[in-house]
């Protein structure tokens, strides 16, 4: 939608000092990395260059006979400083590693194994501990260490001294699991993986609604009717539209002209630790579900195209977006220019879903940018010569004889004329770096130095600018004459 | 750090959107801030609206252009701000105005072009509404329906729709179709005795609305002329003829102007009276062909029913040429 000025009146454009843009919290900028699965199935989480993971939907992996893909659901809290920190709170992101085969006697060689199980563990809530022995737990080989393995730091801590592991809970009740792994220094032993199940309880509240907190935990219901959940340390069960009313996974279309307000009420089970743990509760968050006509058309502005460039040779840099995803780009390249020159690069757009006129998910808009194409030199020419190595005096070539072999294009139509000319090798300006170079318009028979009589050389600045045309005649003694054409 | 100097590239082109080229970079501003400012603005309408020329012969043709500011904006240390750095912004110019009360920076309406909610028409002669394709979905006149599509030209953004004769309500739907914008109520005028003149003017808006004056209409010639006296004396007889004027003119030229009359009009239509009292391209349909005409009439007491009961505005027209062709 275009903004419509009148024009018998003034119209005044304001610039001001430009604020640094509050981009959208995406799996992009999160940028998950580094996610592993080890042959035990135990997962590192992925680090991030922003936010932090709240919740994932798998801590360890069954072991498995071949190599398997695995994707990991991890959720993010959005950092403070995005457009959409507030509105939603936390993102979904996948993740995906392979988790190696693990076959005894294959892959590595078993000589620590578990022994029996470590039992659960219940500790109360504020900063209270217990110790485990872990030697007891494992057996055979001779074990050099164990690692810990603790996705759920926001409910317990873990220590670990020797083979003593600490776990001391913090302010939050509820039950997760952490893993301690025993590893053998052998070279090419297996690891054993002790499950560890860790409920931080004796909480003297119930768990509520302000507890789980939905309204800082994001989600949303789409015009279409999709919910996403709100996040909260309580598990969601179930979503309805009353207090305990009938289940529903989805809410109408919004096919009004105006948006409106939806109430969800979302089934609860209160967490481990709370003096209700396990019941049930409803709380309610309301969501407004935008109308087909009340959702904001995407525009060139939302898409905010950023990072676009022009190279001095005309290649263009295609950049990214901060919303919807570049699909093509016109034109392709320009031509060098001996300027610097402006230029127009019309860039479609996929529109992402959320927008009135995203459609059925294919329709593009054209987002026109005016960039900077950088002064490159003048055209390299279509004159094919052959150089030698560079020599910083014309008659340092005759010390030896030289080969000129490498190609050259220069705009100079015989050597002789080269002189101002431009010289370029792939495609690029020849950085000469002053020297001087013997030039033929052959590379077989030709060259320069001892026994060439006389040759031709040129001496070729930075830019790839031919300043100087000399011919050179080699003496036997190792001297030599030269003359400027 | 602050901002030091922008650097206004200011693109006017028609077409698409996204279709301008080099060739249409039409001015470069470069300006710094003052020191006890915050901003540095520009005021680009004037530069604009050399770039909208009205040239109507009755064809009713869109009339605006894009704008494109694209502005580099540098700090203190004149270098390029590396973020929201150059900005770019495009407009849609139409050759309308804001009145004092409305503000700086006015879009005005979206939808329907024209202030009234009243049209006058001769019966059965059609007339046209002009929208803005953008902001309407449909238009339903009477109880046909048309549908409203904009292909993003320039030459599609104004369109004028053509409303059948003796018609009687125009409903101006938004995009969703089902909001009602404006509802324009048609009075389909039979004048038997008088000729009714349609004048054309360019509106508010910036686009032709069309009024039509259905009572007496007066046409009046005013000449100009320049007068030498010249010698008429023969010396070979010493004696004139009688027959040769001692005095004669020349330059000689006439205006025409006519002097019209609206006929009974609601008090709606004052706002309308106004915006061509202060239009300044105004034409009048005549003998068959469009002319241009200038307002003579420079002062306008708006009529209302309290008042007057009944309105009636009297306008004098002046042709905008000389009626002995002097074009060079």
């Amino acid at each position: 939608m275009s903004t419509k000025i009148n024009i018998r009146s003034p119209y005044f454009l304001a610039y001001t000092e430009p604020s640094i843009p509050t981009p959208v919290f995406d799996c992009f900028i999160a940028n998950p990395r580094n996610f592993t699965i080890n042959q035990q199935g135990i997962i590192t989480l992925p680090s991030l260059d922003y936010g932090v993971i709240t919740a994932q939907n798998a801590d360890k992996y069954a072991t498995v006979s071949s190599p398997t893909s695995r994707t990991l659901a991890i959720t993010i809290q959005i950092p403070v400083g995005f457009s959409n920190t507030d509105t939603d709170g936390f993102i979904a992101c996948n993740v995906t590693a392979t988790q190696p085969a693990f076959v005894n006697g294959t892959t590595c060689t078993t000589t620590v194994t578990t022994s029996g199980s470590v039992p659960a563990q219940t500790i109360t809530v504020g900063g209270s501990s217990v110790t485990i022995n872990l030697a007891s737990y494992f057996t055979g080989g001779t074990i050099a260490g164990y690692n810990i393995i603790n996705e759920h730091k926001n409910l317990v801590t873990t220590s670990l001294s020797t083979s003593t592991l600490t776990l001391t809970s913090n302010q939050i009740g509820g039950t997760k699991t952490v893993y301690a792994e025993a590893f053998d220094n052998t070279a090419n032993t297996c690891t054993a993986v002790q499950s560890i199940a860790v409920t931080v309880n004796g909480l003297s509240t119930a768990f509520n609604c302000t507890i789980a907190n939905l309204a800082g935990g994001g989600g949303s219901v789409s015009q279409a009717g999709v919910i996403t959940n709100p996040q909260s340390i309580a598990a969601i069960t179930g979503i309805s539209l009353t207090s305990g009313g009938a289940l529903i996974t989805s809410v109408a279309a919004n096919t009004g002209s105006t948006a409106q307000n939806v109430t969800l009420f979302f089934k609860l089970t209160a967490p481990a630790g709370y003096t209700n743990a396990g019941a049930v509760i409803y709380c309610s968050k309301v969501f407004e579900q935008q109308a087909t006509n009340t959702l904001p058309a995407f525009t060139c502005d939302i898409a905010n195209l950023t990072g676009q460039a022009i190279t001095t040779k005309g290649a263009i840099n295609v950049g990214t977006t901060q919303t919807g995803t570049i699909t093509d780009f016109t034109p392709i390249s320009f031509a060098s220019v001996t300027t610097s020159t402006e230029r127009t690069v019309t860039y479609t757009v996929l529109i992402p879903s959320g927008y009135s006129n995203t459609g059925n998910g294919s329709q593009t808009i054209s987002c026109a940018k005016t960039l900077t194409q950088p002064a490159g030199l003048a055209d390299c020419g279509t004159n094919t010569y052959y150089i030698s190595a560079g020599k910083v005096s014309p008659t340092d070539f005759c010390d030896d004889t030289y080969t000129t072999t490498k190609t050259l294009l220069s705009t100079g139509v015989t050597i002789n004329e080269g002189l101002g000319g431009t010289s370029c090798i792939k495609g690029a300006p020849f950085a000469g770096k002053d020297l001087y170079y013997a030039v033929s318009t052959s590379s077989i028979n030709s060259g320069a130095g001892i026994g060439v009589g006389t040759f031709k050389v040129w001496q070729i600045d930075n830019n790839g600018v031919i300043t100087d045309v000399s011919i050179v005649s080699c003496d036997t003694g190792g001297g030599g004459s030269v003359s400027n054409l | 750090m602050s901002i030091k100097t922008a650097a206004l590239n200011l693109y006017i082109y028609e077409g698409t959107q996204s279709s301008y080229i080099a060739s249409d970079l039409k001015y470069r501003i470069q300006k710094e801030r003052i020191n006890s400012d915050t901003k540095i603005n520009f005021e680009i309408a004037e530069l604009v609206r050399d770039y909208i020329d009205h040239t109507f012969n009755d064809d009713y043709v869109s009339k605006c252009v894009w704008v494109l500011a694209y502005t580099t904006l540098f700090d203190e240390n004149n270098e390029p701000y590396t973020y929201s750095n150059p900005q770019s912004n495009t407009y849609l110019a139409l050759d309308g105005y804001g009145y004092f009360e409305e503000g700086i920076n006015p879009e005005l309406s979206r939808d329907a072009l024209i202030s009234s909610n009243d049209v006058y028409l001769p019966e059965g002669i059609t007339g046209k509404l002009p929208i803005f394709a953008e902001g309407v979905g449909k238009v339903i006149i009477d109880s046909t329906t048309t549908q409203i599509t904009d292909n993003g030209n320039t030459n599609q953004k104004i369109q004028y729709l053509t409303i059948p004769s003796n018609s009687s309500t125009v409903k101006v739907y938004a995009t969703d179709d089902a909001t009602i914008l404006k509802t324009i109520t048609i009075s389909n005028i039979c004048e038997p005795k008088f000729t009714p003149y349609k004048i054309t003017f360019v509106n508010k808006f910036g686009v032709y609305q069309d009024l039509f004056a259905f009572k007496k209409s007066v046409e009046n010639l005013n000449v100009t002329d320049e007068r030498y006296k010249r010698n008429i004396i023969v010396n070979n007889t010493t004696s004139y003829p009688t027959y040769s004027g001692q005095s004669e003119r020349y330059n000689v030229n006439g205006n025409t102007s006519i002097n019209l009359n609206t006929g009974f009009v609601s008090e709606d239509m004052n706002q309308t009276i106004e915006e061509l009292f202060l239009s300044e391209n105004v034409w009048i349909r005549y003998e068959g062909k469009t002319l241009p005409v200038i307002p003579k009439t420079k002062t306008l007491q708006f009529k209302t029913s309290v008042n007057d009961r009944l309105a009636n505005y009297t306008i004098d027209f002046e042709f905008a040429f000389n009626k002995i062709n002097s074009v060079r």
